[in-house]
């Protein structure tokens, strides 16, 4: 009983002290600087940022992936007792599409166009040994049928060009979820598909996350989506997580400078937009100070944020912030495009 | 922030004028006796901006939101139908019209990586319009283009950068600083968003306010997001398969009776809450594959089709006053029954809207 209690609680990935380097302008750049994660089993984890803030890479380097150009610099990232990052190829390869699944932003570059859907998807069991001939192919029917692809004979020998963005998604999450992983990292699934189409994916992961008992890392700016079918999120900026809590808690009481910026800068059908609060500027590598990189852009900053770096610490329960200030600006949490005591900052 | 109800539409002559619209795009002929990729892209599309208003098309990707700002700019031929530029007939292809229509009526489109020209610095970029429509050179230009970067929150040192050098979100400010260039009236904003970052989104959507505000400059605004437009348009038109199916203010569209497919798209708007909205119903599950082309064309896929009527019947214009029309069979109070406000949090105690309620005596 205790060791099934133990399963129950023990994160299915471990990311620890991550930090990933590319190679720009003739020097190494830190694009991911100390990221720490854990995913919980059945656990939906969003990633949000605005592009350009490394949740991507993170996303790659959950699958033991280095992008072109870049290097990872430490950290390790531990899955089902190995670390992804100390693997070599052959052993990434039984890992990756068997273990952790992925499903990219944009289906149609990422399905082969000159195979038809149904072969993808039994190429996929069939690469990794799960099933073979007939067999495989009932198995990718069934996984047709479960993404909701209407009529799964028809769609099995289509290609994908004869297929709606939506479904394009709806088969390659019928690749990602075909070897029953314990994980699947998703990046920007849902950009590029209309709303409606977006919704009803959106409904599909959270269906499908109970079915299979996967644990999802999903990687978007729409913070939409994100509320619509996260556990937790971890908000980054440039390279660091700066906030982690769970959904409704972060969008009922976000407390990084950067949080309530983003939050306060989508656009919502319910409430008019609060340019009081929203961001300014843009995220800029060139002047990032010593202390907090969200320094430059943020209106409550002072000396003491631009020289030491915060840690990210404990501001509730199962809520990480990694800002000096959080404290009083959580007590006041109307407060604008003010400094704490009171001068306006333009 | 929302301005609705205070849109400007004192002088008489609307700016832009749509009548009857009808574009076909011919597809290819791979037989004599065969053609292949044949749409009607819009169909009878009708409606007016007026100076310093905002007017926005909503709608699915394919439902020729697109195709109506290309058409009114005259990038693709209207098969029928006018676009009416001051009372002025301009249905002909951009090459044909005047270079005062031209000027006046300016076109900003989603995608600013291929809108740019990336063999050009910004400076030529913008100054282009300028020498064009202005006859400005020399000093005079390079000023007025630093003018036009600092609208659009860019400094100078932009001026020598290419479009490769910048972030998707400083391209897009320099193709509205281009648009902006030809001190357009009109400004056709085709998806300009979408690509952006939602602080970036932000920055761009209080540049058109401001624009608005000092230059009564009026927009065609298309997007996909119903968030950006319920509170940066004055008045909205929702399009489904190139046939309009709901027009009007902005808070009235968005506010119980809609038509079935604002509705729909109203749903999938996710609110920042954390709750869980509602399932669709199944006919709303659909793929939009097979469109009906006789009767209402949004049949396939409404959850309150009538047999019999829907499919086979044209829908008419139901009209709620101050410009709300619905085209659909159902009556209003029937649409009105079980809709609920969609722009407000749901939460558990929110009753039902009472039908009685939203409909306008006229």
């Amino acid at each position: 009983m205790s060791t099934q209690a133990e399963n129950e609680s023990k994160p299915v990935i471990r990311v620890a002290g991550l930090s990933v380097e590319y190679w720009t302008h003739r020097r190494w750049v830190e694009v991911v600087s100390g990221v720490e994660l854990s995913i919980g089993p059945r656990e939906i984890l969003g990633l949000a940022g605005e592009s350009g803030c490394g949740k991507s890479t993170v996303a790659y380097a959950l699958l033991g992936e280095r992008r072109p150009g870049s290097r990872i610099r430490s950290g390790n990232i531990l899955f089902e007792g190995r670390d992804l990052l100390r693997l070599g190829d052959p052993e990434l390869r039984k890992i990756r599409g068997a273990r952790i699944g992925f499903v990219p932003q944009n289906p149609t570059a990422s399905l082969t166009p000159s195979m038809s859907c149904g072969a993808q998807i039994v190429e996929v069991l069939a690469f990794h040994g799960a099933a073979r001939g007939g067999e495989a192919k009932a198995a990718a029917l069934d996984l047709m049928g479960q993404v909701g692809l209407p009529d799964a004979a028809a769609t099995f020998v289509k290609y994908p060009h004869q297929l709606s963005g939506g479904q394009q998604q709806r088969v390659v999450i019928a690749m990602a979820l075909a070897c029953r992983p314990a994980l699947i990292v998703l990046d920007e699934p849902t950009t590029g598909l209309d709303v409606t189409t977006q919704w009803r994916i959106l409904r599909l992961l959270s269906e499908l996350r109970d079915r299979f008992q996967t644990a999802l890392l999903y990687v978007s700016h729409d913070l939409g989506a994100l509320a619509e079918i996260c556990d937790r999120i971890a908000v980054m900026y440039a390279g660091k997580i700066v906030e982690v809590a769970p959904t409704a808690e972060l969008f009922k009481a976000p407390r990084h400078p950067y949080s309530r910026g983003l939050l306060a800068s989508v656009p919502r059908i319910d409430s008019p937009p609060e340019r009081r609060l929203a961001l300014r500027g843009t995220l800029k590598r060139e002047d990032m100070p010593a202390g907090c990189r969200f320094a430059p852009r943020c209106d409550f900053a002072e000396q003491a944020c631009r020289e030491r770096e915060p840690l990210l610490g404990l501001a509730g329960e199962a809520h990480h912030v990694a800002c000096r200030r959080w404290r009083e600006l959580a007590a006041r949490p109307d407060l604008g495009r003010e400094s704490l005591d009171g001068a306006h900052v333009a | 922030m929302s301005h609705s109800g205070t849109a400007p539409m004192a002088s008489a002559e609307p700016l832009l004028t749509v009548a009857g619209m009808e574009v076909v795009y011919r597809g290819r002929r791979v037989w004599p006796w065969k053609t292949v990729g044949r749409v009607r892209a819009v169909s009878d599309l009708s409606f007016t901006i007026g100076r310093g208003e905002t007017f926005a098309l909503v709608g699915e990707s394919g439902s020729g939101k697109s195709t109506v700002a290309r058409a009114v700019q005259g990038l693709v031929p209207v098969r029928s139908g006018q676009v009416l530029f001051e009372g002025r007939d301009v249905t002909r292809p951009i090459g044909r019209r005047d270079s005062l229509v031209k000027k006046r009526m300016q076109i900003v489109f989603q995608n600013p990586d291929a809108s740019l020209n990336p063999r050009h610095s910004v400076a030529t970029i913008i100054g282009r319009p300028l020498a064009v429509f202005h006859n400005l050179s020399g000093a005079e230009r390079r000023s007025r283009t630093s003018d036009l970067l600092a609208d659009a929150q860019l400094d100078e040192g932009y001026l020598r950068r290419m479009p490769g050098q910048l972030s998707g979100g400083e391209r897009q400010r320099v193709a509205i600083a281009r648009a902006l260039a030809a001190e357009p009236e009109l400004l056709l904003c085709d998806e300009i968003l979408s690509a952006l970052d939602v602080s970036v989104q932000a920055s761009i959507i209080e540049l058109l306010h401001k624009l608005q505000r000092e230059r009564s400059l009026a927009y065609l605004f298309i997007s996909h997001d119903l968030s950006v437009v319920r509170w940066l348009a004055h008045r909205v038109a929702v399009l489904f398969a190139g046939a309009l199916c709901e027009t009007g203010p902005v808070d009235r569209v968005f506010q119980p009776p809609y038509h079935p497919y604002t509705e729909s798209l109203l749903m999938a708007v996710p609110l920042l809450a954390g709750v869980r909205r509602p399932l669709p119903s199944p006919a709303a599950e659909a793929e939009p594959e097979r469109i009906n082309q006789i009767g209402c064309l949004y049949a396939h896929r409404c959850p309150r089709r009538i047999p019999g009527i829907c499919d086979s019947v044209a829908p008419p214009v139901q009209r709620l006053g101050a410009g709300h029309e619905i085209r659909c069979h159902v009556p209003i109070g029937e649409l009105a029954a079980g809709q609920r406000d969609l722009t407000v949090r749901i939460t558990s105690d929110t009753p039902p809207t009472r039908p009685a309620d939203c409909i306008e005596q006229t």
